[in-house]
């Protein structure tokens, strides 16, 4: 099954929610830098990354990713759906 | 005693400082990592990708001769939370965090013990005196040289954490002057000794 980007983003901004409150923000655009936003701290990307690989059961192997993906809405999409069969 | 970088270690120095902070995360390990052997790889996985807070130019031997009686290490509250960015980054891709599923659920559940320093804090994420070189000063030796080291930066308030079960050190923070803010206990976990940190504070 093919993951689409979309739906990663969907998922992401449901978990991401309180955060996007507290920090005022109301859309999760695809540069948007997740740490310097302030939606992640180590612990919530450390949090964001299990429960993406729980929902969409997909095993993030990181061997060869650039670690920093995981730091803007786009890259993180991108890791999830690259790595879908 | 002299304190050395840890950058500048020659490699024997730094199995023995890696020995002691071992030593001083103890507590955390025990809670969090498989075994002592997967703990061990996580700090050298840690030092290669640049993501430990005891690495250069946080992390200083105290120096003896040739030997290594102790160790500690030190940051800003801005640097701390730069380097636990890098930290989770590398833990992703550490081997055992893909091996074993509740390794992650165990950091989540031991991150709610630890303090969130602000960028004015000085926070002294490890200290380690060799057992052999206790009784002789050198934690309060290393608590001064944090204190001027703080100091020097601007910092207003020196923070840690400590095992509640370590009793000499609270005791020797107590008489370097450090208040308790109170003792946090980590949800306890399947066979995993229980975590529980007093979080400490002097105000300079």
């Amino acid at each position: 099954v093919k993951i689409s980007a979309a739906a990663v983003k969907a998922f992401m901004k449901r978990q991401l929610a309180t955060e996007m409150t507290e920090n005022g923000v109301t859309e999760l655009r695809d540069d948007l830098n997740l740490v310097d936003s302030g939606l992640l701290d180590s612990i919530g990307l450390l949090q964001l990354v299990m429960s993406v690989q729980e929902e969409f059961k997909v095993e993030i192997e990181l061997g060869e990713v650039d670690p920093e993906l995981f730091t803007t809405v786009a890259g993180f999409a991108s890791i999830v759906t690259d790595r879908s069969v | 005693m002299s304190a050395v970088d840890v950058g500048q270690l020659a490699p024997a120095q730094l199995a023995a400082y890696l020995d002691l902070e071992h030593e001083a995360s103890a507590p955390y390990s025990a809670y969090v990592f498989a075994s002592p052997d997967v703990a061990k790889a996580w700090s050298r996985h840690q030092l290669t990708s640049g993501a430990a807070e005891f690495g250069p130019p946080h992390g200083r031997a105290y120096v003896e001769g040739e030997s290594v009686v102790a160790m500690a290490a030190w940051l800003n509250g801005a640097e701390l939370k730069r380097l636990r960015m890098k930290a989770t980054l590398a833990l992703l891709k550490f081997p055992a965090f893909g091996e074993d599923r509740t390794l992650g659920d165990r950091i989540r559940a031991a991150s709610s013990t630890l303090l969130s320093p602000g960028p004015e804090d000085m926070y002294l994420s490890r200290v380690a005196v060799d057992p052999n070189q206790r009784g002789q000063g050198r934690g309060r030796a290393i608590l001064d040289d944090l204190a001027s080291s703080a100091r020097s930066r601007g910092c207003q308030r020196l923070l840690l954490e400590v095992a509640e079960d370590r009793a000499p050190a609270v005791r020797l923070y107590e008489r370097f002057g450090f208040a308790s803010l109170g003792v946090v206990r980590a949800p306890a976990q399947p066979n995993k000794p229980p975590l529980a940190y007093r979080q400490m504070v002097l105000v300079l």
